[in-house]
């Protein structure tokens, strides 16, 4: 931003009472359009059974609705007012160094937690996964309920993360990762970590998922003694890097050790934080996991996988097939948008550069699509979660959260917000990034065809009901 | 991630193309020259010169009325996916 904060000397710009109407009607107009497509599809997602619309109809305006955003994000041309509402911040003081020690203290706590009410689940009589506090915590509270904290308030992961913690405090041999590994590793780490938590019985089992975090305990502390916690937390370690990830969607940042406030979504224009293709390959696995978690429970993914299967194709073979295929597919569509964005704006700059810089924005609609798969899930278990921490050694009988009808057109609904929020911070990213705004509009379209197919694959996937995942 | 790019490096362009058209700054290619001008004016705080000001006077004339044009075919393409759709559902709602 050093370079571009600069105000610009344009011999022309809006009046603030021009701006503040073409704000308006900016608004206005999109609320007008995801409005008319939520309108109808709100009432799809609560009554699967029986359809009132067809499903490519509902698709069709979902990919409607985020290519119209763009034509309208390309109206606002106005250089200084992009830039005055990415850039307005506020300091909020420093983060209170009880609540930091509280925190860390929290991690550790809640991990040893699991650990027991896992590995002993058995001699304990916690077998039942609805009632065993390490299921719930770490599928309903941690990996729904907390992720979705991290990009709806901010990363508190650094000061959590038990690992990190309890790595600190041991000595380190602080050997150096070559720097051409980049993060590779995370990328790496990322898929494994979600192939282990789709095909195996981690979600219902507490003695193997006691088991799991016991041996990644192991691994991440002992990776952490050996590179150091700063190395191997943000370059190795793939759940605090998803974590950070999603902390840059958030409104509040720690920065130097202060708490800043944003406006959600407009820290996604800055791709400081990204270097070299592991770490747009990263943002990428990250939007990708976080579709194939919903993909392979549709009857989409049952129809092809079942003559697959029938024809003697070994079903835990698909699903690690399935998720490479799909993570190549994507980073390949991605670098293929910025290649292409680059050739339409005639830039000189590299492929790399420009799908380093538009990067950020896959990490709105990551979010949005993560609060379409996890609200329902975690609001419906949430009373079965409070069970188990009142009384995490005998927990009363699991309740239920029953939701109303109309809960389906909600995930829908944060589907295209967070595809509506990623064009218009791609359109800021830019206009910062091309000098003339007829590139920087030029440089868009094969990312909002990428964006509009996005769309389309997670309202195919949201708008399902949800299976059973076939054949394991 | 914060580990792993500085702050400082940060948006700054990495490792451009040869090009025709060389910032005088910062060294940034362009592959036209009104782009170059633009550049001038819009990402660095030097103060231009007489004939770098008129070559942005003019890159930026005809980048309005490129843009003018344009947002007229947005216009457009808007109306007509705005009614294309509402037209489409009633012809749905209708048949169903
Ligand atoms: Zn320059």
């Amino acid at each position: 931003m050093d370079r571009l904060a600069s105000p610009e000397r344009a011999p022309r710009v809006l009046p603030p009472r021009r701006l503040l109407a073409l704000a308006v009607v900016l608004g206005v107009a999109c609320a007008l359009f995801v409005g008319t497509a939520l309108a109808h599809s709100g009432s799809l997602g609560g009554s699967r059974q029986d359809l009132s619309v067809p499903q490519w109809l509902v698709l069709m305006t979902g990919g409607g609705a985020v290519g119209a955003s763009f034509l309208l994000a390309s109206f606002v041309t106005d250089r200084s007012f992009l830039r005055a509402v990415h850039d307005s911040e506020r300091g909020l003081g420093s983060p209170v160094r009880p609540l930091v020690v509280i925190g860390r203290i929290g991690g550790v706590v809640g991990l040893v937690g699991v650990l027991v009410t896992g590995l002993f689940a058995d001699p304990l009589g916690l077998t039942q996964p609805l009632r065993n506090l390490a299921v719930l915590v770490v599928w309903v509270g941690w990996w729904a309920g907390f992720s979705m904290t991290t990009y709806l308030v901010g990363d508190t992961w650094p000061v959590l993360n038990p690992w990190r913690t309890v790595a600190s405090v041991l000595p380190s041999l602080d050997r150096s990762l070559p720097e051409r590994v980049g993060s590779w590793p995370s990328v790496g780490l990322l898929l494994a970590l979600v192939w282990l938590e789709v095909v195996s019985p981690v979600a219902d089992d507490p003695t193997l998922l006691g088991a799991v975090v016991l041996a990644y305990t192991v691994f991440t502390v002992a990776g952490a003694a050996v590179f150091g916690t700063e190395t191997w937390f943000s370059r190795v370690d793939p759940v605090s890097r998803v974590f950070a990830a999603y902390g840059r969607v958030a409104p509040l940042t720690v920065e130097d050790g202060r708490v800043r406030a944003r406006v959600p979504g407009m820290a996604l224009s800055e791709a400081s934080w990204l270097s070299g293709r592991s770490d747009v390959a990263f943002v990428v696995a990250l939007l990708w996991v976080t579709t194939y978690d919903g993909f392979v429970a549709t009857p989409t993914w049952r129809g092809v996988v079942t003559p697959l299967v029938e024809a003697g194709v070994p079903a835990p073979l698909l699903y690690p097939l399935a998720l490479v295929v799909g993570f190549v597919l994507f980073y390949g569509a991605y670098r293929l948008a910025a290649r292409s964005g680059k050739r339409a704006a005639d830039s000189l700059l590299t492929t790399d550069e420009v799908a380093r810089r538009f990067a950020p924005s896959l990490l709105a609609i990551a979010a949005g699509y993560h609060v379409a798969h996890y609200l329902g899930y975690f609001l419906s278990l949430s009373p079965a979660l409070l069970g188990a921490l009142s009384n995490p050694f005998s927990p009363p009988p699991p309740l239920e959260l029953v939701l109303p009808s109309w809960f389906g057109g909600v995930g829908l609904t944060f589907v295209l917000v967070g595809h509506v929020l990623a064009i218009w911070v791609a359109h800021t990213a830019a206009f910062e990034l091309f000098p003339s705004r007829v590139q920087a509009i030029r440089s868009q379209y094969a990312l909002t065809a990428v964006m509009v197919l996005y769309t389309m694959t997670s309202l195919l996937i949201v708008s399902q009901p949800a299976i059973e995942v076939p054949y394991l | 991630m914060s580990g792993s790019a500085e702050p400082t490096a940060n948006d700054a362009v990495a490792v451009p193309e040869a090009g025709p058209f060389v910032c005088a700054h910062c060294g940034r290619p362009f592959a036209r020259e009104a782009y170059l001008a633009l550049h001038y004016g819009v990402d660095h705080d030097e103060p231009l010169d007489a004939e770098r000001r008129a070559a942005f006077e003019t890159a930026r004339e005809e980048e309005e009325a490129a843009l003018r044009q344009f947002r007229l075919k947005a216009l457009l393409a808007l109306v007509f996916t705005y009614f294309g759709f509402l037209m489409l559902w009633a012809v749905v709602n209708l048949l169903l």
